[in-house]
């Protein structure tokens, strides 16, 4: 597919993609068949067998023959098709805005790009996905869907989205979570910087509903390494305060405050089998991805 | 009070805090401004508010200006000068000289110490050009009440002459101190060793030494005594004289000795680093009193090279003995013996007896004692006693005694033989009854007070009245060695009525004779709290700078580093 006029899915970027989505392919798609190969069957084309009936299934698939032969009431099963349904949650607070020391990269426009990638890669395997942008609240709210259409119109809404207003990651992700359906796949991409009880709970619900849930936190080289020399004034990127302080005495208790955070997020993940990676926007997105799903490839 | 001695520097402050204050603002405003995603993030674990931060940094702010200022600062010199005077109050000074012998010393440029003295003084009284001055001496010479009068002082000054000290340095700085209002003392000098005496410093007080410190080279010359026996015109006399080298080279002199106006000898003298050496001068005394002295060379102080004396010589004495009915062996044998062992009338003292026949007024005037034993009596004795003559009536044989006696003392005039006497253990046998009359003198008397010796005035004469004899019958006293001596003093004392012949000797210079100057160590110690100058050199410069205080730059630059490292400190704090 050409996707030529797409911001963050250039045509210069689908040639990596491609192998990546190569890899996706036997990777996602087996990993994500696995993940999604229903215990419940549905109805398709191939007939997977009986199974008794119970009051208010639909008559439509009654298996007439199993009736005739038996006397007993049975439905017809079907193997399921892979009809995933994902979301990408996306974090547009006035913190994804920062860029990098260098000023090239900023952490929306990153999470952009992979959020893109993520909607291709369900696009090819005619999964549906849907997009959740919020701030301090949800401000869009894609259904998930399939198909070239709604790939389209999912990356045309990525070009118009503008990183701004604070954050309210818990509020945000509990009410998306409401919203999703049961074991959907949700991709978030967020810097993850504040993180409270209501955030926690929405993991919770999510875990509830048996949806996969990976949380990718995009955070850039400033963040992780905080490179400033000298006196420094840092101005928040979404409430606007100020604060002025001596980069160098700052740095250790910063870095050990951040590692600190990571690993309790993480911690929380793991106990709800849920995802956690932190994406450094000096490193190639399409990199990125790949060691991603390299590793996810060995957990799977 | 802080002084500063190089003030021109002070006008360096304003442009360093100036400096200090727009490179401080400069920097806190070269700062690098980040957009962040999350400042709260760094204030959730804030464990200093924003508050203390500024605090913190106008602090540092202060620490660098201080760093920065004291250098400067002492630069400029400054100086505590500790005491303060209040308004209105004027300064008040003491001139402490030393106007004693041991000032006669030669300072190296020639000039006497004395004469640098007053010199000093006169200097010091021109540069007070405020406050009242005193002037005291080490001397009882009176010096100068609190003054402002500048010609006051400078006679005072001009006329202060040599002589005995009367009081150590450290008694006299107490009473210069002692002086109502007093801010400075000023102390010249050779400080003697042998005369700082003591002194406990004392606060808010100034004192200065101006140390004159000369040769310490002198010979000194005292009499040192005479003859044992009183001396008589016409005996030879020895003097004693002692030489001493207070110095410490060897030292060659001459000693005069002179008498009666002549020179009476000469010895040459070699003498040793502070060797005392004792010598003897003989010489024939006329009757009466003569004056003489002994006087040794010397180039540097003088008042103790000379050293004079009177001698008083009595007559020859003749005394007559007469001697009582009764009486076996000669009663007087022994004091013949002992007054005039030769028989030739050597000692200035004849002995002759009378027989009773003799005894008339005229005759008995020739005598100046008249010694009669065995209780024998006369008319012509009583004549010659009553016209002023001395009779020393010695007991009858047959007196009356109380026993057996030992420990008898002298009184009066004669109690200086009682150190004769306790060489010998004299035991006194069967002494007579003495009943002491109203007047009578007991001249000489047992432990148990039985008097053995009475004297009793009778008209113009003496009686001496005595409780033993002059034989080892009625002593032991004749075989002991006291007896020729007491005997002679005995008899002279009888004969004389008490007058004391013999030697009189001028006090000796004493402790001042040694010359030996203080070490500005030794000053330091003996004299706590007195600050030296050194006259020889510009002592004004020094006082000058003495007067304004302790520097300080030393300090204030220590203080500077001190607080650089807790800059340094604060600056690691802050990184934790």
């Amino acid at each position: 597919m050409g996707n030529a006029g797409f911001t963050y899915l250039p045509a210069s970027a689908l040639e990596s993609l491609k192998g990546i989505e190569l890899v996706a392919r036997s990777l996602v798609e087996g990993a994500l068949l696995g993940l999604h190969r229903s215990p419940y069957h549905g109805f398709s084309s191939e007939f997977a067998g009986d199974r008794k009936y119970a009051p208010g299934d639909s008559i439509r698939y009654l298996d007439w023959k199993a009736l005739a032969r038996s006397g007993k009431y049975f439905i017809k099963e079907f193997e399921e098709e892979s009809n995933l349904a994902s979301y990408v949650i996306l974090d547009s607070s006035g913190s994804m805005a920062m860029a990098d020391p260098a000023g090239h990269t900023v952490k929306f426009n990153y999470a952009c790009y992979l959020a893109a990638a993520f909607c291709y890669l369900m696009y090819r395997q005619h999964d549906a996905s849907g997009l959740f942008v919020y701030s301090d609240e949800v401000t869009c709210a894609s259904e998930a869907r399939a198909g070239r259409a709604n790939l389209t119109a999912l990356l045309g809404r990525l070009e118009t989205l503008v990183p701004a207003g604070p954050t309210r990651n818990g509020g945000c992700l509990k009410k998306i979570a409401g919203q999703m359906p049961r074991r959907s796949l949700a991709v978030v991409f967020s810097d993850f910087f504040t993180v409270d009880a209501e955030f926690e709970a929405a993991l919770r619900l999510l875990r509830f509903k048996q949806c996969e849930v990976i949380l990718f936190q995009v955070l850039n080289e400033a963040e992780l390494e905080f490179p400033y020399r000298g006196r420094v004034e840092l101005r928040d990127l979404e409430s606007g305060q100020r604060l002025e302080l001596e980069a160098e005495p700052i740095r250790a208790s910063y870095l050990k405050r951040l590692g600190e955070h990571n690993r309790r997020l993480g911690k929380l993940c793991d106990s709800l089998h849920f995802m956690f990676e932190t994406l450094s926007t000096s490193t190639p997105f399409e990199r990125a991805l790949a060691a991603y799903f390299a590793k996810r490839e060995k957990l799977f | 009070m802080i002084d500063f001695g190089a003030s021109l520097w002070l006008w360096l402050l304003p442009p360093v805090w100036g400096a200090a204050l727009v490179l401080h603002l400069y920097f806190r405003r070269k700062r690098q401004v980040v957009p962040f995603s999350d400042v709260g993030f760094f204030l959730r674990d804030e464990h200093h508010p924003a508050m203390r931060r500024k605090l913190r940094d106008w602090l540092k702010l202060l620490v660098r200006l201080l760093i920065l200022t004291l250098p400067v600062l002492a630069m400029a010199q400054p100086r505590l000068t500790g005491m303060k005077l209040a308004a209105g109050d004027e300064p008040r000074r003491v001139i402490v000289l030393d106007d004693s012998f041991s000032m006669e010393r030669k300072l190296p440029a020639g000039e006497s110490a004395f004469d640098a003295a007053r010199r000093l003084a006169l200097s010091l009284a021109d540069s007070f050009d405020d406050g009242e001055t005193a002037l005291v001496f080490t001397s009882d010479v009176p010096g100068v009440l609190p003054t402002r009068d500048r010609d006051k002082l400078r006679e005072a000054i001009r006329a202060a002459k040599l002589r005995p000290r009367a009081a150590t340095l450290g008694t006299a700085l107490a009473g210069a101190a002692e002086q109502a209002g007093v801010t400075e003392i000023f102390l010249i000098s050779d400080f003697q060793q042998s005369m700082l005496g003591k002194w406990e410093e004392r606060r808010g007080l100034r004192i200065y030494a101006l140390a004159l410190r000369g040769r310490d080279d002198n010979l000194a010359v005292e009499v040192s005594g005479g003859a044992v026996l009183p001396p008589r015109a016409g005996v030879e006399q020895q003097l004693r004289v002692k030489a001493v080298n207070y110095s410490g080279r060897p030292a060659e002199s001459r000693l005069e000795f002179r008498y009666g106006g002549r020179k009476a000898g000469e010895r040459l003298l070699n003498l040793s680093p502070g060797e005392s050496r004792e010598l003897e001068f003989a010489f024939t005394p006329a009757p009466g009193l003569t004056s003489g002295s002994v006087t040794v060379e010397d180039g540097n102080v003088t008042q103790d090279n000379r050293a004079g004396f009177t001698f008083r010589a009595e007559a020859p004495l003749k005394i007559g003995l007469v001697r009582g009915e009764g009486q076996g062996a000669d009663p007087f044998y022994f004091l013949r013996y002992a007054l005039d062992p030769g028989n030739d009338g050597g000692r200035g003292v004849t002995l002759e007896t009378l027989g009773t026949a003799e005894l008339s007024s005229d005759r008995l005037r020739e005598f100046g004692l008249v010694v009669v034993s065995g209780g024998a009596a006369h008319p012509a004795l009583d004549a010659y006693v009553r016209g002023g003559g001395r009779l020393w009536q010695l007991p009858a044989s047959a007196a009356k005694s109380a026993g057996n006696g030992k420990n008898a003392k002298f009184a009066g005039a004669l109690a200086e033989l009682n150190d004769v006497l306790q060489l010998d253990l004299v035991e006194w046998r069967s002494p007579a009854e003495l009943v002491p009359l109203p007047g009578d003198a007991v001249l000489l008397a047992l432990a148990d007070g039985r008097p053995l010796l009475l004297e009793r005035r009778d008209g113009e004469g003496r009686r001496y009245l005595g409780a033993f004899g002059l034989r080892n019958r009625s002593s032991n006293w004749p075989l002991l060695r006291s007896f020729p001596v007491a005997m002679a003093k005995l008899t002279d004392y009888m004969a004389s009525g008490g007058a004391k012949p013999g030697l009189d000797k001028g006090a000796p210079v004493g402790a001042e004779s040694n010359l030996a100057s203080a070490s500005g160590a030794e000053l330091r110690r003996r004299l706590p709290g007195v600050r030296e100058l050194q006259p020889g050199g510009d002592w004004k410069l020094e006082l000058d700078e003495l007067r304004r205080g302790s520097a300080l730059a030393g300090w204030l630059l220590l203080a500077a580093l001190l607080l650089w490292g807790v800059d340094s400190y604060l600056g690691k704090e802050a990184a934790r």
